[in-house]
């Protein structure tokens, strides 16, 4: 039942490593159609009925008492026994979305004062790769793990869970913990999630590293330590940080640390001058194959749990693009999407700083709330840019790549390629990883999300053609002669379901 | 206490333990003692001695008094306190009995309607279709005399569609209303929103005049029914919130249950508005264009509202302009028909024209364009609530605040009644648990009852953007009913006292009904509110609150991760606010 060769697209058949066998115990009722009906999932579902409904009958006076279905008398309970139970296709309808599982957290015997903090955030049930990587995350003898999953399903907070569930709670001031990413926003963000699932847990001491963060001479004294490669490593040299007693290392958005140059060394000089580690744990929405390799050496014998190319994008999210007439024009586009929509918060991407200005000034004048992160701006200033957003006082951002990856603002619903991501020398190729990167900025956690990408000419056609042959998706088309008709195209593909999404696959 | 006696006091010797052994036996040193004692009686030592023992005596005797005095002043304290608390749950009780009683009441009434009745006086002049058109939809009608506010609920639907242009005054004469009949199909066309009801439009144009000589009569009787309910308590005392009288309120309250179908029509009253501003669009371009464009400017200025004071000014005056735009659109009087729409459609009860000089809208009609952008408004929030206060609750606070604050604008009002029904019907149909509904989430019907909504495809959408959805409304909802208005002159069309309903309705279900879905809007209504939940309610608050979050989450069964949060709330507002919930 573990190795059922049939559902293909399904991550627990493309774990590898030694914990196998550990991971089909834990998910033994997930398997759909499984063959020992008695443990499935259907006659969980079917068995409350029955009974609540025989209850029902008894107590129909009671429950009219209490004028709930006093409005709409006869509509209401009477006949409660006759319902038709929910259909299984509809229950088990997305086993292959990354959001599904049948398991709860708490029978994945998290601590409870963390699964506390969990449903504070409004988690209701794990993830699929939650479900996935959890029990052997939290496995003893810790193991290492290389994980991959889309965008917005939930990696960081399970990390952070393993984090929090190794941590020794006698020894508050001693750094057990180092969690490393690429960008200081990312550490600000993985460190406001540390607080949010740490909430309840008592005694916890969390502490970001990041450039202007940790004073000279002070002493970085929290339990978990969050940061970016290079000032973490500086603070173990001046020995500011106290490594000796780490239990677990992590790397979000690994395969883009371990791939630049500079960020890749201070990772590993990192690892090299801690002496001791329990276990290393690797993130991504993406790794790339030649990353792939590097990552297993930095974390051997890890378990792996992998995606396929196709699996990549999230179906929540709805692609499109805008044909526009020429570069200059997409800024009265660009105005004009707002209204074809409900939108929360909306995140457009650019290539160059000035336009970003340009953009904001516009947007500002059409009575939005706007700010604009580029690498003009250093250290606070960004963290506070960037916290707006999050809190939703502005609720436009627009940006350059350097805010691509990572970032998870729950209400982002639009996603703007103001120009199509290209890399290589001057730009000459398109840049399949960011575009997924950016549009994975919306649809978190199964919410509907819309990127439109902006071409104007042959080459950003071309260049948004190839991302969408990478990826093997359908990018709907839109046009802006006649706004109550894109409106409903818009809408209609909001509303379209996932079945035409890789996700069914 | 130390025993320094003297002879001639009036304390003895002998009470010492010591002294005691040694006074019948008297040997020499005793003599010795006792003579020196006697020298020294009138010395200043002895003096010195017996003032701080009866000193020391005093100050013992002085503390425990005290202490007995703190003491008893604790326990009248603590006697005081269980007296209130007794009084506040007698008044909880009697409460809850109360609204027991009128719910009971609703039941028999709600029985009595069902109760078969002989086929209703026939109006004149007699219409042959008008019985299988109505009944079914309306049995209520043939029991008129005894539900009087039902009836006017009623009356609304039937008035509205008569045909409009023919009706500029409301005692017109039959043979007026007979020509509208013949004028109809000519004018078809053009007439969208009444087009999609041929036949009740032209039988309600008979039915109109019985009714309207049926309205004299009407006013008493309900005034009458006034006195019939309950004193009632708990609303007198947001009396800050809104200072009007406590029979008002018993009417909204009726309302409130009795129209929980009638939301149903108006929302889908409002879908027939819809196609009517779609269908003379395509007659005419430059309108479809001008109100596509209008509908997009209050999409965009929704979508725009961010949190915080005074930060919203330029979104709210961008949606006012559209709806101004569109009371002030002039109407040609050959469309007069298809673009003016009767507002009774979308509400619950029809309002009698106001008597006040300068009240707007106080005619017969509205512009249809302006209802249909009030709708679009609704629209639009529900849409922000769903998609982004579901990921972000406290998104929903701005959305809420703008709503209750353009419907309760006069200038939208009719008759000076406010439009917000329009937002209470999109509510009753997207998140009917706070309606009072309830289902079981495993079957298909309960589903439907508890608003899940269903993709494209037909299938349900899933768990996590079905909570999402909820979460977005109960946060919503909470941001449109918990607005204080005691610093403005506008009167709240959507008091407090619609959120606690909401509540109990919720907290009050039975433990074998209640469903994550309800758990989930519980929460959402409650994270983030509670200081303004606190502020219309107090004591009371508290109270409802932790029947909320502490005694409701018991009836959930083991393991339901919904009711689990909830509790967590309960943590976590102890953690933040020092709030106690728990009630000895």
């Amino acid at each position: 039942m573990s190795e059922t060769p049939k559902a293909s697209g399904s991550l627990a058949d493309r774990i590898t490593g030694p914990a196998a066998s550990k991971l089909d115990a834990a998910t033994t009722s997930f398997t759909p159609g499984a063959p020992n009906p008695s443990n499935s999932w259907a006659d969980e579902v079917a068995s409350p009925v029955g009974t609540e409904s025989k209850r029902l009958e008894g107590t129909l006076e009671e429950a009219q008492l209490d004028g709930a279905t006093a409005p709409h008398a006869g509509s209401g309970l009477h006949d409660a026994q006759y319902e038709v139970e929910v259909k299984l296709s509809d229950i088990q309808g997305d086993v292959n979305s990354p959001l599904f599982s049948v398991s709860t957290f708490e029978e994945l015997g998290i601590n409870q004062s963390i699964l506390a903090g969990l449903y504070s955030m409004n988690f209701k049930k794990p993830s699929k790769i939650q479900e996935k990587a959890l029990p052997l995350l939290l496995s003893n003898p810790p193991t290492n793990m290389i994980a991959q999953s889309q965008s917005g399903t939930g990696k960081t907070a399970a990390f952070v869970i393993t984090i929090l569930s190794r941590l020794d709670y006698t020894k508050p001031h001693q750094p057990q913990a180092l969690c490393l990413a690429p960008s200081r926003e990312l550490a600000r963000q993985i460190e406001g999630v540390v607080k949010s699932i740490g909430q309840f847990v008592p005694g916890l001491t969390i502490q970001a590293a990041v450039p202007g963060a940790v004073e000279r001479n002070a002493k970085v004294q929290a339990m978990v330590v969050v940061g970016t490669p290079g000032t973490v490593m500086d603070l173990i040299k001046r020995r500011q940080f106290d490594v000796s007693n780490m239990k677990v290392m992590c790397l979000d958005e690994a395969d883009n640390m371990l791939d630049q140059q500079g960020l890749g060394d201070q990772c590993l000089r990192v690892k090299q001058m801690i002496p001791r580690i329990d276990q290393i744990l690797l993130f991504s929405a993406t790794f790339p194959d030649t990353v792939m390799r590097y990552a297993q050496q930095f974390s051997p014998g890890a378990n792996e749990i992998k995606l396929k190319r196709d699996e990549l994008t999230v179906g929540g999210i709805k692609q499109m693009y805008m044909d526009c007439p020429s570069d200059e024009g997409k800024y009265d586009i660009l105005a004009s999407l707002y209204g074809l929509m409900t939108i929360g918060s909306s995140i457009i991407f650019v290539k160059k700083k000035d336009t970003a200005s340009q953009i904001a000034a516009r947007l500002t004048q059409d009575g939005h709330k706007v700010v604009a992160v580029h690498s003009a701006f250093e250290g606070a200033e960004r963290d506070s840019i960037v916290e707006d957003f999050r809190s939703g006082k502005a609720k436009v951002l627009i940006t350059t790549n350097v805010l691509a990856r990572g970032i998870d603002v729950s209400s982002v619903s639009m996603v703007i390629n103001y120009d199509i991501p290209m890399k290589g020398r001057s730009d000459a190729e398109p840049d399949p990883e960011t575009y997924l990167h950016r549009i994975g900025r919306t649809g978190r956690f199964g919410r509907v999300g819309v990127s439109i990408s902006f071409v104007f000419d042959r080459k950003s056609f071309a260049a948004l053609s190839q991302i969408a042959a990478h990826y093997g998706i359908d990018l709907v088309k839109l046009d802006q002669d006649d706004w109550d008709k894109t409106e409903t195209i818009v809408k209609d593909v909001i509303k379209s379901s996932r079945a035409g999404t890789n996700l069914q696959s | 206490m130390s025993q320094q006696s003297f002879p001639g006091g009036t304390s003895s010797p002998s009470s010492n333990n010591d002294d005691l052994a040694t006074d019948d036996t008297t040997d020499d040193g005793n003599m010795d003692d006792y003579v020196k004692r006697w020298e020294e009686r009138n010395s200043e030592e002895t003096h010195k001695a017996a003032l701080a023992a009866a000193h020391a005596h005093h100050t013992a005797i002085r503390e425990k008094a005290l202490e007995v005095l703190e003491i008893s002043k604790l326990r009248e304290e603590t006697e005081k306190l269980r007296q209130k608390r007794i009084q506040t749950e007698e008044r909880v009780r009697l409460e809850t009995e109360r609204a027991m009683e009128e719910l009971r009441i609703r039941e028999e009434e709600n029985k009595a309607k069902l109760i078969p009745k002989p086929p209703p006086r026939v109006p004149t002049p007699p219409q042959p279709i008008q019985q299988p058109v109505q009944q079914p939809k309306q049995p209520e009608f043939t029991s008129a005399p005894a539900n009087q506010p039902v009836n006017q609920l009623t009356q609304a639907p039937k008035q509205a569609s008569a045909p409009n242009v023919f009706q500029s005054s409301q005692t017109q004469p039959p043979p007026n209303t007979s020509q509208a009949n013949l004028k109809q199909p000519t004018s078809q066309q053009t007439t969208p929103a009444t087009a999609s009801h041929p036949m009740q439009a032209q039988l309600q144009v008979s039915a109109q005049q019985p009714k309207q000589a049926q309205q004299p009569t009407q006013a008493p009787s309900t005034t009458a029914q006034r006195p019939q309910a309950p004193s009632n308590a708990s609303q007198a005392r947001q009396a800050p919130w809104t200072a009007r009288p406590a029979s008002q309120h018993l009417e909204e309250q009726k309302i409130m249950h009795q129209s929980v179908d009638r939301y149903a029509d108006i929302h889908k009253n409002l879908k027939d508005l819809r196609d009517a501003i779609r269908q003379f669009g395509e007659l005419n371009r430059q309108f479809k264009n001008e109100a596509g464009a209008m509908r997009r400017a209050i999409i965009m200025s929704v979508g725009q509202l961010t949190e915080g004071r005074g930060v919203n000014k330029v979104q709210m005056q961008n949606i006012c302009a559209q709806l101004d735009a569109s009371l002030a659109m002039p109407i040609p009087p050959r469309f007069e028909r298809a673009l003016l729409f009767n507002p009774a459609l979308v509400m619950t009860s029809t309002p009698p024209p106001s008597k006040k000089e300068d009240t707007p809208n106080n005619g017969d009609k509205m512009p249809l364009l302006t209802i249909y952008l009030l709708n679009i408004l609704a629209k639009a929030a529900i849409s922000q609530f769903c998609t982004e206060a579901g990921a972000n609750p406290k998104a929903a606070d701005p959305v809420g605040t703008l709503i209750i604050s353009i419907f309760a604008q006069s200038k939208y009002c009719w008759r000076g009644k406010s439009l917000i029904e329009i937002m209470i019907a999109k509510f009753r149909i997207t998140c009917p648990v706070l309606f009072g509904f309830r289902g079981n989430e495993k079957t298909e019907e309960g589903r439907e009852r508890l608003g899940w909504k269903k993709d494209v495809n037909g299938n349900w959408i899933s768990e996590q953007e079905h909570n999402d959805r909820m979460t977005g409304l109960g946060a919503g909802w909470a941001s449109i009913c918990l607005r204080d208005f005691s610093r403005t002159q506008l009167d709240n069309p959507w008091p407090p006292i619609k959120y606690w309903k909401s509540l109990a309705f919720i907290t009050n279900t039975p433990s074998g009904e209640t469903s994550s879905t309800q758990f989930v809007v519980l929460k959402a209504m409650i994270d983030n509110y509670t200081a303004l939940f606190f502020k219309c309610f107090g004591d009371m608050g508290v109270r409802a609150l932790h029947d909320a979050l502490q005694v409701f989450p018991r009836k959930a069964a083991a393991g339901n991760v919904a009711a689990s949060s909830l509790q967590v709330l309960a943590a976590k507002l102890q953690r933040d606010t020092g709030l106690l919930l728990a009630v000895s």
